[in-house]
């Protein structure tokens, strides 16, 4: 499969209808890998593709991330299913134009909930849970896929895959704030949680905006909180649920929670679910005349 | 004793609206033994809070030499300064310092020394030019060469009228092409084409103080360098992002120098072994 | 200064006795953790009460002791705007008399960068909140037997089993038992305190056994001799590798908040109505807004120069100007990194290229 890609990418490189392709070379030690950046068509020899492939490569499609100043202009990109629906995502949200990428996929068989759980290969106990309510194991739209593409049946609506959400949701009221206050007190403001998400996009993030300051910039806890909450509701109905921001928490905060539970909201309200299509907008970005709610007119 | 975060407070004696987006206030501490005794040297800088909005840093624009009251000129430009801008006569503001290092002047003693300033650096070089004609006899011909986009961004307007009255100063001033008004008596051009083209300094026991964006000082010098000039004969200060001021913080450092407590003030052949990162 | 031997089931019994002593014990804890296969084990140090479960002495805490010198924030002063005038209230510096304990080797030598900073050895500023939290501060270490794969003491001239900066030092030893060692008059204290359960004057070739098998464990070695002269060579700024090694830094601040000498912060006003507080937190050199100026212009434009700030602030900025090394090897920056950038596959290159004369290549693109 891998070797496929490579040498797809390798061609793609030396023709130069690419400038570049994004994807996973070995890390630096056995556990891990690490996203690299092909230019030259022999750096194609060090792509993998494995459990062990984390990250969600199309962070970098983000114009955040400094992508428009690196002068590419058509980016190859190795995804996983649920890389694929946030690269979706981007162009549904105009981040991002179709024609500016080129999207590698294959099958993926899931991959390891966090790095330091790889002991050799992927298992249901170290598998993330998002790959086991996965419906883009076999990628949605893809520009190469190694051998013939399967018809898959995605209609289902969106289902929250971790367990600690129904754990959460059990408890009463006061003990879950109790939990969140104790988590988020290990929470320095890192944003490694925003820095990785494909979806945080905004040029300055309102946390760091200080004309007027909307939320606390210290990481006490009205501060924590405030960014916690803003972070949440401005991924309603955006978020293509990779896990990434739990994953990439140094502290072990499941930030994500919030964002399943958001889109678990948006299934019911909108019947939406992100990263599906590149034409309908989410919901909560868009303004239609028929929305239920007769306020914002 | 409060600890080294904490400013002392300053009652704003006087505002002074020198551009649309530019003040100067005079400043008098609250504490009198402070203001009796608080010492400065030229070239050194100051934190000042707006109490609610936060602390920016600035040079202190007065001349050591005149006591009484320091002076600051700012721009409103961030959160800070635009509260700052929002202040009148009476209100309090908070200051500490004097922070960094200083101009050498006891080393230009006997020299010719000419000041090149570009927009709201003349801030900095006001200070040490009060501070040179106030010892005048101990310096040969002084001359200022300052330069803004446009008339209106010129400061210190009544002091360029008062320089040029004097004639142991040589005034220069300038306006970027497109800047000039129909009464402007000044040149139109940048600040390096100026001093290269139009007033073309002799390098013979001269120095040279610049001070403006990091892209003119680079203009500047190399237009200077043009004429003659020696590194260690050009003078200059640099404006990093600071916070703390005491070299904690550590957002305002090229490489191993922190401007806060290296800097402000650097020579250009100290600028030359600093990374580029400013 | 004396030695003793410990039993290590007393841990619990040392921090009973030094609670009744007044003292404020912090030491590394567990966090409770969600069920499900997304979560990860998080050890960190908290204040801890007699009978409170802890996990001295397994493996290195996810974060440091950071927090107890210099937390993520913390008030500078009150003020309240009255009118006119401005009343100002200063912050207590009254803190309590506090013991750390189970602090890793590498945690604990980070105490003396940070005070490098923080103290008036910087420059005559003495940041008192910080010296007077030291100055009340024990520090109780206990050298490490399992080092893991992303651990690096040993090439930053540290060890598994080193006690720099530590007041008293303990070494797990093969049978079971503790090799206590009293370092300062702080540990005198300590040893005085917890004197009924200590016994003999301990195993010292045992102890230095310990550390020699541990130290064999590091699989991260580096040679870190070439990194400050390559590092001072102007001309190595503009290299390369910078771009082709950082460019996959995304700019979170994991690595600096994680780090245990990273001291970088930030100042701003919390206001509420007319009055408020100025309030220190934690700030870092990878944020995109760090050095940005009000007019615009970013000293450090892309991130990949963030990231190169970050290997010259702990390999060369710390040598020339507090004449020691910046960065304890904990190994902390390379676990929590989203993208797996490497601080040793930084320290590798430069030693790699500073072995080959001439062999560095400007980068093109370099402004
Ligand atoms: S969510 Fe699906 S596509 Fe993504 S890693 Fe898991 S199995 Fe693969
Ligand atoms: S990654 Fe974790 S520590 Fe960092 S900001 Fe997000 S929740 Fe907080
Ligand atoms: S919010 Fe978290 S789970 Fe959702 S897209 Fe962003 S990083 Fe992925
Ligand atoms: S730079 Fe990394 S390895 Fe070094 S002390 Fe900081 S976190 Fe630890
Ligand atoms: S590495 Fe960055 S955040 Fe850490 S101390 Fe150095 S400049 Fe500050
Ligand atoms: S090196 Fe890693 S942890 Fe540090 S800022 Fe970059 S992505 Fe974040
Ligand atoms: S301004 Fe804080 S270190 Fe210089």
């Amino acid at each position: 499969m891998i070797e496929q890609i490579r040498e797809k990418a390798r061609e793609l490189l030396e023709s130069g209808e690419l400038d570049v392709v994004i994807g996973y070379a070995e890390g630096s030690d056995p556990t891990r890998t690490t996203p690299i950046f092909c230019r030259k068509p022999e750096d194609t020899d060090k792509l993998v593709l494995d459990g062990r492939c984390v990250n969600t490569l199309p962070a970098y499609l983000n114009k955040r991330h400094e992508y428009p100043k690196k002068g590419w202009k058509k980016t190859g990109i190795i995804g996983k299913g649920c890389d694929i629906r946030a690269i979706t995502q981007l162009i549904a949200e105009n981040q991002l134009k179709r024609d500016e990428v080129y999207i590698f996929g294959a099958e993926c068989e899931g991959v390891v909930a966090h790095p330091e759980k790889w002991d050799g290969s992927l298992h249901e106990g170290n598998c993330a849970s998002k790959c086991s309510a996965c419906d883009v194991k076999i990628p949605l739209d893809t520009d190469f896929y190694p051998g013939e593409k399967p018809e898959v049946d995605r209609s289902g609506p969106y289902m929250v895959s971790a367990p600690a959400l129904a754990t959460l949701v059990k408890m009463d009221d006061e003990d879950r704030f109790a939990f969140w206050r104790d988590d988020f007190d290990r929470c320095f403001k890192c944003y490694a949680c925003r820095e990785v998400c494909p979806h945080c996009s905004c040029n300055i993030c309102i946390t760091d905006r200080t004309m007027p300051s909307w939320v606390d910039q210290a990481a006490h806890t009205k501060g924590v909180f405030g960014w916690h909450l803003t972070r949440a509701m401005h991924l309603v109905g955006r978020c293509t649920g990779c896990g990434e921001c739990t994953r990439a928490c140094p502290v072990n905060i499941q930030v994500d929670l919030f964002n399943q539970k958001m889109k678990e909201v948006i299934q019911e309200s909108f019947d939406y679910k992100s990263g599906y299509s590149m034409e309908v907008k989410p919901p909560l970005i868009t303004y239609n005349t028929d929305d239920q709610e007769t306020y914002i007119r | 004793m409060p600890n080294i975060y904490q400013p002392n407070l300053m009652t704003i004696k006087k505002v002074i609206n020198e551009t649309p987006d530019t003040k100067t206030f005079h400043l008098v501490f609250q504490d009198e033994e402070l203001q009796e005794n608080f010492e400065f040297e030229t070239g050194q800088f100051g934190e000042y809070s707006c109490f609610g909005a936060g602390e920016s840093t600035f040079c202190i624009a007065s001349s050591p030499t005149r006591k009484g009251h320091i002076e600051c000129c700012f721009r409103k430009t961030g959160k800070v300064t635009n509260a700052l801008f929002e202040l009148s006569e009476g209100d309090t503001i908070g200051f500490r310092g004097p922070f960094g290092n200083t101009f050498p002047i006891e080393e230009w003693e006997g020299k010719n020394v000419i000041f090149v300033g570009g927009g709201i650096a003349l801030p900095p070089l006001r200070s040490v030019i009060w501070n040179l004609l106030d010892l005048r006899d101990k310096y040969k011909d002084i001359s200022i060469v300052y330069g803004a986009r446009s008339v209106a961004d010129l400061v210190y307007k009544q002091e360029i009228a008062e320089w040029e009255a004097r004639d142991d100063v040589n005034m220069v001033k300038t306006v970027d092409p497109g800047g000039e008004t129909d009464d402007w008596d000044g040149y139109v051009g940048f600040v390096p084409h100026i001093l290269e083209n139009d007033f073309k300094p002799d390098p013979e026991n001269t120095v040279v103080v610049v001070c403006g964006p990091p892209i003119m000082i680079k203009f500047t010098f190399e237009a200077l360098e043009r004429l003659g000039f020696k590194q260690d004969q050009l003078i200059t200060t640099l404006e990093n992002r600071m916070k703390c001021g005491l070299g904690k913080c550590g957002r305002c450092n090229i490489g191993s120098t922190y401007v806060c407590i290296d800097g402000p003030v650097f020579k250009a052949a100290e600028i030359d072994l600093l990374p580029p990162e400013y | 200064m004396r030695t003793a031997t410990l039993q290590k089931n007393d841990l619990d019994r040392v921090i009973d006795l030094l609670s009744q002593a007044d003292y404020r014990v912090i030491a590394p804890q567990n966090q409770p953790r969600l069920d499900g296969p997304d979560s990860i084990d998080v050890a960190v140090f908290k204040e801890i009460q007699s009978g409170d479960s802890h996990n001295i002495g397994e493996g290195l805490s996810t974060t440091g002791i950071k927090p107890f010198l210099f937390p993520k924030d913390e008030p500078l002063f009150a003020y309240e705007n009255r009118g006119k005038k401005v009343v100002l209230t200063e912050v207590s510096l009254d803190f309590p008399k506090t013991v750390i304990l189970g602090v890793r080797p590498c945690d604990v030598a980070s105490v003396s960068s940070l005070d490098a900073v923080f103290s008036d050895k910087n420059a005559g500023f003495n940041d008192e909140l910080f010296t007077k939290r030291l100055e009340k501060t024990t520090f109780v270490s206990y050298s490490c037997t399992e080092p893991d794969v992303s651990c690096f003491c040993t090439s930053v001239g540290l060890a598994p089993d080193s006690d720099k900066g530590s007041d008293l030092h303990m070494t797990e030893l093969p049978d079971g038992t503790l090799h206590v060692e009293v370092k300062t008059k702080a540990g005198e204290k300590i040893a005085a305190v917890i004197d009924a359960l200590l016994s003999g004057d301990g195993d010292a070739v045992a102890r230095q056994q310990a550390g020699v098998a541990a130290a064999e464990k590091i699989t991260r070695l580096r040679d870190s001799a070439p990194i400050l002269p390559w590092l001072q060579d102007l001309g190595n700024f503009g290299d390369e590798m910078w771009q082709r090694l950082g460019e996959k830094c995304l700019g979170c601040g994991a690595c600096t908040f994680e780090c245990p000498t990273c001291h970088c912060f930030d100042i701003v006003d919390e206001n509420s109505g007319n009055k408020g507080y100025r309030v220190k937190f934690w700030d870092s050199c990878q944020f995109d807004h760090f050095t940005l100026h009000a007019s615009g212009h970013n000293t450090r434009n892309s991130q990949f120069e963030r990231y190169r700030n970050r290997f010259n602030c702990k390999f060369k900025i710390y040598e020339d100007v507090f004449g020691e090394k910046g960065c304890v090897g904990c190994g902390r920056c390379i676990r929590g990194c989203p993208v797996n950038l490497d601080i040793t596959e930084y320290m590798a290159e430069v030693a790699h290229k500073a072995a080959i004369p001439n062999a560095m290549s400007a980068d093109p693109d370099f402004e």
